[in-house]
């Protein structure tokens, strides 16, 4: 049942279909638009959208909705963050909310609130959703987006660690692992496709942390505090996608 | 049982390359490897130092003691685990697999290993 606190807005066709490919790369199949689907992950292309209805289907997980289903599934959200989430998407995107009246500033993450560096960030509609989208997945306890050129946290959602604690794991990563990598020249040629994880007690439980270097021609690199038991695969094929799909800086 | 016996026990699984026991300070007591092209005492060595520098690093920010370290590179996984910091014998175990090795079977095997081994040694 939807938050009757929070309305649901009409979208258009545009937003409808970018809110999808945020998950899912669809591709034009008559009237229809066809993908995978990112809840079952079947290997067939079971995913269909019908634009014109705002409407999805899973014919391998039989699960179907409207765009707000579709984000209350994917991100894990209730009904009415999901009406938000959209509704902070869309503000994100300058060329879908041409026609949309700004009533609100977007609602600040948690730890927005709790770090003031976090409004460098803010401003920076891809890095804030990015932020947002990883910290409220189930098992993740935060991510530092750090920028690979200088070496400096663009921005971190980790709670109980400050921008520094991330700063100084980051530089041990980056300088210890590129001088090994020189020594042993054999194992890796760039830090292409490069991932270190490691695991490790933090306040009697048990964590790991994956250290991503050179996302994207952006040159970010991600730290990533997860539970012991998440399942990282989905969430690094996730950021791999995201990070693929960003637009390489213009050459200064 | 012999620890080169319990170490043979990762040759089956899939990309194994090499392997080795090591003390904590990263001198290589025995290996094992189906690849020669792997310098398992320079891996060994090398990523025992990264290991180290990892605990160190992760202690100055108030994490606690590491257990086990993955590295995943273009051309290989690399897979560190240790005995814990007050097990007799300080042990690490090093296996070095190809890109598409099964890392996870690998750490399990390792950590089912690792008792074995301290028991044996101690």
């Amino acid at each position: 049942m939807l938050d009757t606190k929070v309305q649901q807005k009409p979208l258009s066709t545009e937003e409808f279909l970018s809110i999808i490919n945020i998950h899912v790369p669809l591709e034009k199949n008559g009237a229809l638009l066809t993908g995978y689907c990112p809840l079952c992950y079947d290997e067939e292309e079971s995913f269909l959208v019908y634009p014109s209805k705002q409407h999805w289907h899973c014919y391998a997980c039989q699960q179907e909705g409207d765009i707000y289903h579709f984000i209350e599934k994917t991100e894990h959200l209730s009904s009415s963050n999901a009406i938000k989430f959209i509704e902070v998407f869309i503000q994100e995107q300058p060329h879908l909310s041409a026609n949309i009246p700004h009533k609100e500033p977007p609602v600040p993450t948690e730890l927005a609130r709790q770090n003031k560096d976090m409004d460098k960030v803010i401003e920076n509609p891809t890095l804030k959703h990015l932020l947002s989208k990883f910290h409220n997945c189930h098992g993740c306890q935060g991510i530092a987006l750090i920028d690979g050129s200088n070496d400096k946290i663009i921005g971190s959602s980790i709670n109980d660690f400050t921008h520094l604690d991330m700063q100084s794991l980051h530089l041990f990563f980056s300088k210890t692992l590129n001088n090994s990598m020189k020594i042993l020249g054999d194992f890796s040629q760039d830090n292409k496709d490069t991932l270190f994880r490691m695991e490790f007690s933090f306040q009697g439980k048990r964590k790991k942390l994956i250290w991503i270097p050179e996302l994207s021609a952006y040159h970010y690199t991600i730290l990533l505090l997860l539970d012991e038991d998440f399942l990282e695969k989905i969430l690094l094929m996730k950021l791999k996608q995201y990070f693929n799909n960003l637009q390489a800086p213009a050459a200064s | 049982m012999s620890i080169e016996t319990i170490l043979s026990e990762l040759r089956g699984i899939k990309g194994y390359k090499s392997s080795g026991l090591m003390d904590f300070t990263g001198e290589l007591l025995i290996s094992d490897s189906a690849d020669e092209s792997t310098d398992l005492e320079l891996a060994s060595a090398t990523f025992n130092d990264i290991f180290r520098g990892a605990h160190e690093a992760s202690e100055k920010v108030g994490l606690e003691a590491t257990t086990e370290m993955i590295l995943n590179t273009p051309n290989g996984i690399i897979i560190i685990l240790c005995s814990g910091v007050d097990s007799e014998p300080h042990l690490h175990l090093i296996s070095v697999l190809e890109k598409d090795g099964n890392q996870a079977l690998a750490k399990m095997t390792m950590k089912k290993l690792m008792p074995k081994f301290v028991t044996e040694l101690s």
